[in-house]
């Protein structure tokens, strides 16, 4: 199973669509988490999801807003995409009945 | 000021990495407006990771024993001893200088003789680093960064703990010769 980081990378490329690059994706996980994300942690992370077959990365076009430097597009493979839905149920089955889970009085 | 000066430190520290993703992360960077102790820190710690990745193979660690330790221990041991050698012709030529040694044949005798010995041993440390360097270029991509790395932080122990100085010596006086032949007295009838 993919542990915690590389479930909101995986999730985070996936709501961003063809948006997903280094950078985006850092905001969101840090939007969504209230925590600073590393750019070390973030890029060694894509390489190992990559290695994993669970996304596919390609640089794209210069822009000037980055200096004239490219993006490291990321897109999630369909192997991804279950990886990270088994890692969501079993976050969602073990979460049932937590203290801290709202509503559980509806499940 | 010191932004400035993080950044650049940055963009150097970046030479480290792959040309893609020096391109990607310092782009993400100046993308997202961070601040230049910020961005060292963020290449800092991605230059660190992609560092310390490599030593999970275990051709690296044969590589540091078999190629980079022996290597670098070599080369200080040679500048050290032409570093001592040249440091002591040195202090003794300025300490003691008087315009008349030059009219001495001796002194220009000995002198030619340090010149010499001091030309061989920079002689000898330029193949040796040539040498080094290009074994370090026959290297993989991604040996070849962290090997300069460790080769610059050994080199710089050597230099500072003076270890290969320290080694000779010790390994001369514990498989040296024990005892020397006497030597003729010239007293005696």
């Amino acid at each position: 199973m993919i542990g915690e980081f590389e479930y909101l990378i995986l999730t985070a490329a996936s709501r961003l669509g063809e948006h997903a690059y280094g950078a985006s994706i850092r905001a969101e996980i840090e939007s969504a988490t209230g925590q600073p994300c590393s750019v070390g942690a973030l890029y060694t992370t894509l390489d190992r999801l990559e290695a994993k077959g669970f996304i596919a990365t390609r640089m794209g076009e210069p822009t000037p807003e980055r200096g004239g430097r490219s993006k490291r597009l990321v897109r999630i493979t369909a192997s991804g995409a279950n990886a990270a839905s088994e890692f969501f149920r079993a976050v969602s089955r073990i979460s049932q009945g937590a203290s801290w889970v709202p509503n559980r009085a509806n499940r | 000021m010191i932004s400035r000066i993080c950044w650049a430190l940055s963009l150097w520290l970046s030479q480290a990495l792959e040309p893609s993703e020096r391109d990607a992360a310092i782009g993400d960077l100046v993308e997202c407006g961070e601040s230049g102790t910020t961005a060292l820190q963020a290449v800092l710690g991605l230059t660190l990771r992609r560092q310390a990745a490599a030593w999970e193979d275990w051709r690296m660690w044969l590589l540091f024993a078999m190629v980079l330790l022996p290597l670098s221990f070599s080369l200080s041991l040679l500048s050290q001893g032409a570093a001592q050698e040249s440091a002591v012709y040195t202090w003794m030529y300025a300490n003691n200088w008087d315009w008349t040694l030059a009219k001495s044949s001796g002194f220009w005798y000995v002198f030619a003789d340090a010149a010499t010995r001091l030309f061989l041993s920079l002689l000898a440390i330029a193949s040796w680093s040539w040498s080094t360097g290009f074994v370090l270029g026959t290297l993989r991509r991604h040996t070849l960064q962290p090997s300069r790395t460790l080769m610059f932080l050994l080199l710089a122990l050597f230099q500072l703990g003076n270890l290969p100085q320290r080694f000779a010596l010790f390994v001369m006086y514990r498989y040296g010769p024990r005892n020397l032949p006497a030597l003729p007295d010239a007293n005696a009838q």
